[in-house]
């Protein structure tokens, strides 16, 4: 009766402790299909090419979205906006304000030899 | 030892690796990557470039860096430089060629990293051309650029030259032979002065 008894919680807590880690795995792998991409290395490359300083700092909203499109996959979103350190002001606003993936931000100092900080703040996520 | 204590010792194991596998989830989104690091060096460099090739001071350039340093450490906390070490800083303009290099080294936490920004012009030909009707004077040259990621994405001229896209690299340029030199600066900034006389 005792061995019974033993062998049942013993069993109970494995099934626990299984349901448990299963759970947590398959949350991991989700969350990862869920963002294809860190924004944060999508925007490094981006800046490697200068082409979205060029567009951030000339303030061309469709230059971004050119810029931003050419670098993705079509079926994604991305959101980006522009603060500009100073004013402490949005210059620039494009894509999906829907996503809810983390947001990175990157500060730049200047651009075509100027000091004119400005923070770009970037997210990519599946598109819905 | 009984089953129980066995399972209860088997529970903690898979909490363990639970716990492990939802943190290296959380630490994916939240870890400074290095292609951010390379675009922000990269970044800084090409704003160095732009702001040499206009002013020529090699002193004021290399304050220019620091200031750049200064700020992009400022307002990026996950973003450190250790060092850096200007490897090239020159502007050379010729009779057939100019050139402006930016190389410079950042120690950074995970290496070294050598971001360059460079622009060169080399003038293939070199013609003048009569109007027929005004009488006017140009100098019609044929100048192949290129950069540390290739052809110039976008390249314009300043002043009173006019500038086309050829092809493979090369533009064509046509200025009114009373300008001594003309400038061309691509689309991060940089500027070149090509003398249009020659040698």
């Amino acid at each position: 009766m005792n061995f019974t008894l033993d062998a049942c919680v013993a069993a109970l807590i494995l099934a626990v402790a299984l349901a448990y880690f299963a759970d947590s795995v398959a949350g991991a792998a989700w969350g990862a299909r869920e963002h294809y991409d860190d924004s944060l290395v999508v925007l490094g490359r981006l800046l490697r090419h200068y082409d979205l300083q060029r567009a951030v700092y000339s303030n061309n909203s469709a230059l971004v979205e050119a810029v931003i499109r050419a670098a993705m996959h079509p079926s994604h979103e991305y959101y980006l906006a522009v603060v500009d350190l100073e004013s402490e002001a949005v210059v620039l606003e494009c894509g999906s304000s829907r996503l809810s993936s983390h947001l990175a931000s990157v500060t730049l100092p200047g651009w075509n030899g100027t000091l004119r900080p400005l923070v770009i703040c970037f997210r990519v996520g599946g598109g819905g | 030892m009984s089953y129980t204590a066995m399972a209860l010792v088997m529970a903690l194991v898979l909490a363990a690796a639970a716990a492990a596998i939802q943190q290296s989830k959380v630490e994916v989104f939240y870890v400074w990557p290095a292609e951010v690091d390379r675009g922000l060096c990269d970044a800084i460099t090409a704003n160095v470039a732009a702001y040499y090739s206009r002013v020529g001071d090699r002193a004021a350039a290399l304050e220019f860096l620091r200031r750049n340093l200064e700020v992009a450490l400022e307002h990026n906390p996950l973003f450190r430089v250790l060092g850096y070490e200007v490897i090239d800083m020159t502007a050379a303009s010729g009779a057939d060629c100019a050139c402006v290099n930016v190389t410079v080294a950042y120690d950074l936490p995970w290496g070294r990293y050598v971001s360059r920004c460079w622009l060169l012009a080399v003038i293939l030909s070199r013609t003048k051309v009569v109007d027929p009707l005004t009488g006017e004077e140009y100098v019609n040259l044929t100048v192949a650029c290129a950069t540390e990621l290739g052809a110039p994405v976008n390249l314009r001229a300043l002043g009173g030259a006019r500038l086309a896209y050829s092809c493979n690299s090369t533009w064509v340029l046509v200025a009114p032979s009373s300008a001594s030199s003309v400038i061309l600066e691509d689309w991060r900034g940089v500027r070149i002065e090509l003398a249009l006389g020659g040698g």
